[in-house]
């Protein structure tokens, strides 16, 4: 289960929830919204956070440096607080859809390593596991 | 013009990109200048000068983009960030870094199939379907300005 984020008392409250898997759009929430408490909440119940690189892609200048940044600083919260990570084209056709190995380039950008770009790009499978079959 | 000695010349890296999607036909200069608003955009006027990006070779479904040996990863990055050239929506998939032409002209590949165009007609609006090799099919929308490009299943489910 996917949650948009909200301000940090939502994200707070929807990490803590069961059955939430990742928590998406964490650049667009206001800021504040994520920090090193939620950080440690999502550590602690495994929920993900989604490094959106369709942003990176689409958009230019100060708004993707504003990405970048975001990216950037969740993940100094991820490197410390170890939660688990995924990363996402949120394509809607096969124009925005992008290959592990340009994924991997994108996500080097805000400073994410082969190794954990791997990890996250692992992580679905995780997910698939964690809930038994889907039908 | 003097020619330079092989170890005096800039050394050079190739990077071959399959278009997407493989029918697209972009002119190669809406190319080169796709490129380089995406190198520069993302690196800068100094990165990109760093870079040197150039579109050697633009067609049959791929394209060829040469930079300086050593900035290949920002050339690769960048050019993810590729979505349009010209008016048409595209994207460029990398498939081999060399050295060489040569390696570069060995991997490209005729595409395998021929395209198979209909016209249909879905929510009142007029389309050209094609066929493509991957088993999809993929409605092009009939105006001519910012033409807009959907892809479907062949069950008819919009994607």
């Amino acid at each position: 289960m996917l949650v948009d984020a909200g301000d940090q008392g939502f994200n707070r409250a929807v990490i803590s929830l069961r059955g939430v898997d990742v928590l998406r759009q964490v650049h667009r929430a206001p800021s504040g919204a994520f920090t090193h408490v939620t950080a440690r909440m999502a550590a602690e119940h495994g929920v993900a956070l989604e490094f959106d690189l369709q942003p990176l892609v689409h958009l230019r200048g100060w708004p993707r440096q504003r990405v970048l940044q975001s990216h950037a600083r969740l993940l100094r919260l991820q490197r410390k607080y170890g939660f688990p990570c995924t990363l996402a084209t949120n394509a809607r056709s096969i124009l925005d859809q992008r290959s592990p190995r340009e994924m991997a380039a994108l996500s080097r950008l805000f400073g994410m390593g082969e190794e954990e770009t791997l990890r996250a790009l692992a992580m679905p499978l995780e997910f698939a596991g964690r809930h038994g079959e889907v039908p | 013009m003097v020619s330079r000695l092989p170890s005096q010349r800039d050394r050079r890296r190739y990077l071959l990109c399959r278009t997407v999607p493989a029918f697209a036909a972009p002119e190669p200069r809406e190319v080169f200048l796709a490129v380089c608003e995406a190198v520069t955009s993302l690196w800068g006027d100094t990165g990109a000068a760093e870079i040197a990006p150039a579109v050697l070779d633009c067609g049959r479904g791929y394209v060829v983009v040469r930079c300086r040996r050593g900035t290949e990863p920002r050339l690769a990055a960048a050019l993810a960030t590729v979505s349009r050239a010209g008016e048409g929506r595209i994207a460029l998939r990398q498939v081999l870094t060399s050295g060489t032409l040569h390696a570069i002209r060995r991997r490209m590949q005729e595409p395998s199939e021929e395209w198979s165009e209909e016209p249909v007609v879905r929510d009142g609006r007029a389309f050209t379907a094609r066929r493509s090799a991957g088993q999809k099919v993929d409605l092009i929308a009939e105006e001519k300005k910012s033409p807009e490009l959907f892809f479907i299943q062949d069950n008819g489910e919009m994607k």
